[in-house]
């Protein structure tokens, strides 16, 4: 009778094991697209393997600080022997609705550029394209914050994030951006942060208003690029999606 | 059926099973600072043979995050003068950049890391003195500062603007020989 129990209370044991490997595998399903997203025309914009449809703005396919490492494409600024610098991916996009995750280091600052020129005389992803700023709030100096553009899910530098919702340190946040006809919204973990017309005298009076100006090709254009930014301190990238609309 | 399996080997085989289900989902992304600056320091540069003796390191940069020069050689133990001149615009808005030179073997992400705080000493913090050769101030569009500096042993020297967020493209080296 004893050793009978000891062996049910083992398979119950060996039964939790396994329910516990499928689930922990399970949650490790990341850069993949559903039948219903591929319906609905979906595409992966980072297949969690390699770093194909991607290269160095302006440098092509070289060794750089971005990898691929567990299903996460990373910017590690301690790699040896690579250049730095933004990953843009290799098709352009003009109307299109983008979902993707992301975790920042600690006190950490990325962004993610849409509609970004690539050209040997441009320095630059920054110089075109407007970014999707990604921040850690909570733990970056306070004095960066004085200027409320320069929050996560803000556009940077030209409009704040108002929403008062700020993203998940240390842990992945989730992130849309839709681009249509110049019109341009962002949400942060399900909350719209911002929306502004790029077409709009609003719009260039803002860029005129702002250290932006610096550079006579930011945010006149409405089809270019994606990029990420190596802003040299850490970052991950997974479940990077995007929809032609 | 399961003859082999007495209760210890069952034990043993559902904590092995946990184990390597903790092991599938662990991240192993390297983030530590292995390097130590005597691992990392080099000796040369190739085609540095090609490139000018000076003792004048001229550098400008602006907007666009990048120095004009990458590359520069010098004589070990000879007094150099180094002049960065921002050429951005000058306005209140402009980008700020400043140029540090690092002793041999400094590993540029792990001063970064710390000089990224320092913005009341122009990310130049005092604590990391001993890491460096030179520096110039921190300069705004229009403006320009000039240093002199000796580089005592021949090496390989990185130089970046430690204002943060820019040394990944805004960095280069100085042989000296």
């Amino acid at each position: 009778m004893k050793k009978q129990v000891n062996i049910f209370s083992i398979s119950i044991i060996v039964f939790w094991a396994f329910f516990i490997s499928a689930c922990l595998n399970h949650s490790e399903q990341h850069n993949t697209i559903s039948d219903q997203e591929k319906k609905d025309g979906w595409v992966l914009l980072f297949d969690g393997k390699t770093m194909n449809g991607w290269h160095l703005f302006n440098r092509g396919n070289i060794p750089s600080a971005w990898s691929v490492d567990s299903g996460m494409l990373i910017c590690n600024p301690h790699a040896k022997n690579v250049k730095h610098g933004d990953l843009v991916t290799d098709n352009e996009y003009e109307n299109f609705e983008m979902t993707f995750e992301w975790k920042i280091s600690h006190a950490g600052n990325s962004g993610v550029f849409i509609n970004v020129q690539e050209r040997p005389d441009l320095g630059t992803t920054f110089s075109t394209g407007p970014e999707y700023q990604l921040l850690d709030d909570r733990n970056v100096e306070p004095d960066y914050l004085r200027d409320s553009s320069h929050k996560a899910a803000a556009i940077f530098g030209i409009i704040p994030n108002t929403s008062n919702t700020i993203p998940n340190s240390g842990e992945w946040n989730q992130s849309r951006i839709q681009q249509q006809d110049g019109k341009l919204t962002f949400w942060l973990n399900g909350v719209q942060t911002v929306q502004v017309d790029m077409k709009s005298d609003e719009w260039k009076k803002l860029v005129a208003a702002s250290s932006m100006s610096h550079y006579p090709e930011y945010g006149i254009y409405f089809k270019g690029h994606i990029a990420v930014q190596d802003w040299t301190n850490g970052v991950s990238f997974r479940d990077m999606k995007i929809k032609q609309l | 059926m399961l003859k082999f399996l007495n209760t210890s080997n069952l034990y043993f085989f559902a904590i092995v099973l946990l184990l390597i289900s903790c092991g599938v989902t662990t991240d192993n992304k390297n983030n530590s600072k292995e390097s130590s600056p005597a691992e990392s320091a080099e000796t040369s540069v190739p085609g540095i043979e090609k490139v000018e003796f000076t003792d004048s390191v001229q550098l400008k940069a602006n907007e666009n995050m990048r120095f004009d020069k990458e590359l520069f050689r010098v004589r070990a133990g000879k007094k150099i003068s180094l002049i960065f001149k921002n050429t951005g615009t000058k306005s209140a808005v402009s980008m700020s950049h400043n140029v540090v030179i690092l002793k041999n073997g400094v590993d540029i992400a792990d001063f970064a890391d710390i000089a990224h705080n320092a913005k009341t000493e122009q990310y130049v913090p005092a604590s990391l003195d001993s890491l460096i050769i030179a520096h110039t101030r921190l300069v705004s569009g229009g403006d320009s500062d000039k240093v002199e500096f000796i580089i005592p042993k021949p090496g390989v020297y990185d130089f970046i603007c430690s204002f943060p967020g820019h040394w990944g493209t805004m960095q280069g080296k100085i042989v000296a020989q």
